[in-house]
């Protein structure tokens, strides 16, 4: 009874004072757990991927270093995928599974497209998107942001690996979002123009860049109208650049490697094509 | 897909909740009962204490490099916490022990800071009852035994000693975290170590260049260069090496000379 009494009076407390965070669900979680319930698992996610909506499109941006561990394993990864002409996705995450994630997105929604006659919708893109992710309980780990214009109005919504999503006027992702996401909470405005818009986007992926060590490189941008979309890229931010070139040349002269073995193999040539 | 959901899904594979719903029901009931007498929080702050980590990683990389009659210590300046976020753009993590020792570290920072402020302790201590300054081989020595003397909770550094010897040569000692001690003609130590030896190997070493080729000398102005070199070659691909090279150049007979050069900041 003690319990219950407790519990009552905890979920009293919540709703008098709305303040500080909500516990309830604790014991019910570890009780699930118990029952060999695997809690969801959090991924790493080495980038920065920035989306903002203005007046009527989307800007979407993403930096291009791909990590391996401490490694950068790629300088300029792409990671603005097309998805159709007037959509496209930013991803976060496992790279293999965005790439096929996004592949998948792109040629089931041209299909459709071909089908129907009528340009896609986002809509559609996203419940495809997570229809697919929530099949696959998080382990495909792709966070997306999915962006774009069809007939209805410009679009932006947020995709978890879980199958999680989220309608947002902006929106960051990635290892570098924390610094991006005070850029945005500063500076977005309802209703800005494309130049405002993708201006902002850029410094909010400066500042992801710049604060994380997993980002960097270059940028990549893609702004979508309901006219036409345009894709800038890749931007190198002035902080990116070597400061100061490599100084020596590290040429080795003709003989530096030491000759173990010689063998010299005689052949006729029998027949020879002309390569050109 | 919320944790709720995602639990159910999960139970309804063990329980088979649709043909066995009291089942299913009893056992989350019995789970939930158990939880609230031990609940997990409990435990797991006792696990927590066990496995008590009183230890981090600042990345970041550093080197020495020893010639004739100087020695080149270079190091970046960038700090980092849990590998990704820059926390500080200029750190110094080379330390000047005295005219002719240079410490250099890579690892935890806390413990590298501590381990200074032993050696410069135990500098002090000498010439005071000396009245003569210590040889970087005897402070090598010294750094050797206070890491062994912690052999069981480590300073969790990998530590470069360098300096110029009695003779006036270049010095170079490298260590583990625990003391075992080698002097070499060239050391890296950190996170970007794997790039900077192979490196080091090639240019200073010249471990792949064949018997009768020439071996370009390594002068101060060369050991510098290459330095310099593998600091901007790792700052490209290793994500916790930037920011700015700090270069310390001890040289035979002259005062200890520092250098600073910009590296990439992303």
């Amino acid at each position: 009874m003690a319990a219950v009494d407790s519990f009552q009076n905890g979920v009293l407390q919540c709703e008098i004072e709305p303040n500080g965070f909500d516990f309830s669900n604790c014991t019910r979680n570890c009780a699930l757990a118990r029952m060999g319930a695997a809690p969801p698992r959090l991924n790493s996610t080495g980038t920065t991927i920035v989306a903002v909506t203005y007046k009527d499109g989307v800007v979407m941006g993403a930096d291009s270093r791909a990590t391996a561990g401490n490694i950068i394993a790629d300088k300029h990864c792409e990671k603005v995928h097309y998805i159709t002409d007037s959509i496209y996705a930013c991803g976060a995450g496992t790279a293999a599974d965005l790439d096929q994630v996004t592949k998948m997105l792109s040629s089931s929604l041209r299909l459709l497209e071909l089908n129907t006659g009528r340009k896609a919708r986002v809509i559609t893109a996203l419940r495809i998107a997570k229809q697919h992710l929530f099949n696959y309980m998080g382990y495909i780990g792709a966070y997306l942001l999915i962006g774009g214009v069809d007939p209805t109005g410009p679009y932006l919504y947020d995709v978890s690996a879980n199958g999680v999503t989220m309608a947002r006027p902006f929106a960051a992702q990635g290892s570098g979002s924390y610094a991006a996401i005070t850029v945005l909470e500063k500076d977005f405005k309802i209703g800005m123009t494309e130049e405002e818009a993708s201006n902002l986007v850029q410094v909010a992926l400066h500042a992801g860049m710049h604060g994380d060590n997993a980002s960097g490189n270059s940028l990549n941008l893609v702004v979508i109208t309901p006219e036409k979309t345009i894709f800038r890229g890749p931007i190198v931010p002035d902080f990116c650049n070597k400061p100061e070139p490599i100084e020596s040349d590290y040429k080795f002269k003709t003989g530096s490697t030491t000759v173990l073995k010689k063998k010299e193999i005689k052949f006729d040539i029998v027949e020879s094509m002309d390569m050109h | 897909m919320s944790f709720y959901q995602f639990a159910l899904i999960q139970m309804a594979l063990k329980y088979d909740a649709k043909h066995d719903p009291l089942g299913a029901m009893r056992a989350f009931k019995t789970a939930f009962a158990d939880v609230e007498e031990n609940p997990d929080w409990r435990s797991r702050r006792l696990i927590e204490r066990q496995r008590w980590n009183p230890y981090s990683m600042e990345g970041g990389s550093t080197c020495a490099v020893a010639g004739d009659n100087f020695v080149v210590v270079a190091s970046d300046t960038r700090m980092t916490a849990g590998e990704i976020n820059v926390i500080n753009r200029e750190v110094d993590k080379i330390h000047p022990l005295s005219d002719n020792i240079v410490l250099t570290t890579a690892g935890f920072h806390g413990d590298a800071l501590q381990m200074r402020k032993l050696l410069e302790t135990h500098l002090h201590k000498y010439r005071f009852d000396y009245r003569s300054n210590m040889t970087v081989d005897l402070c090598a020595e010294l750094l050797a035994r206070n890491l062994y003397y912690r052999r069981f909770f480590p300073y969790y550094t990998g530590a470069i000693l360098a300096g110029i010897d009695e003779h006036g040569k270049g010095a170079v000692f490298s260590y583990d975290p625990i003391g075992c001690i080698e002097r070499l003609p060239y050391s890296a130590s950190g996170a970007a170590e794997p790039m900077l030896v192979p490196f080091l190997d090639c240019q200073v070493g010249h471990v792949t260049l064949s018997e009768g080729t020439e071996r370009p000398k390594l002068t101060l102005e060369r050991a510098t260069a290459l330095v310099r070199d593998a600091f901007r070659g790792c700052a490209e691909r290793e994500i916790t090496t930037g920011d700015s090279i700090h270069l310390v150049i001890a040289e035979a007979g002259k005062p200890i000379r520092h250098e600073r050069r910009k590296l990439r900041e992303d």
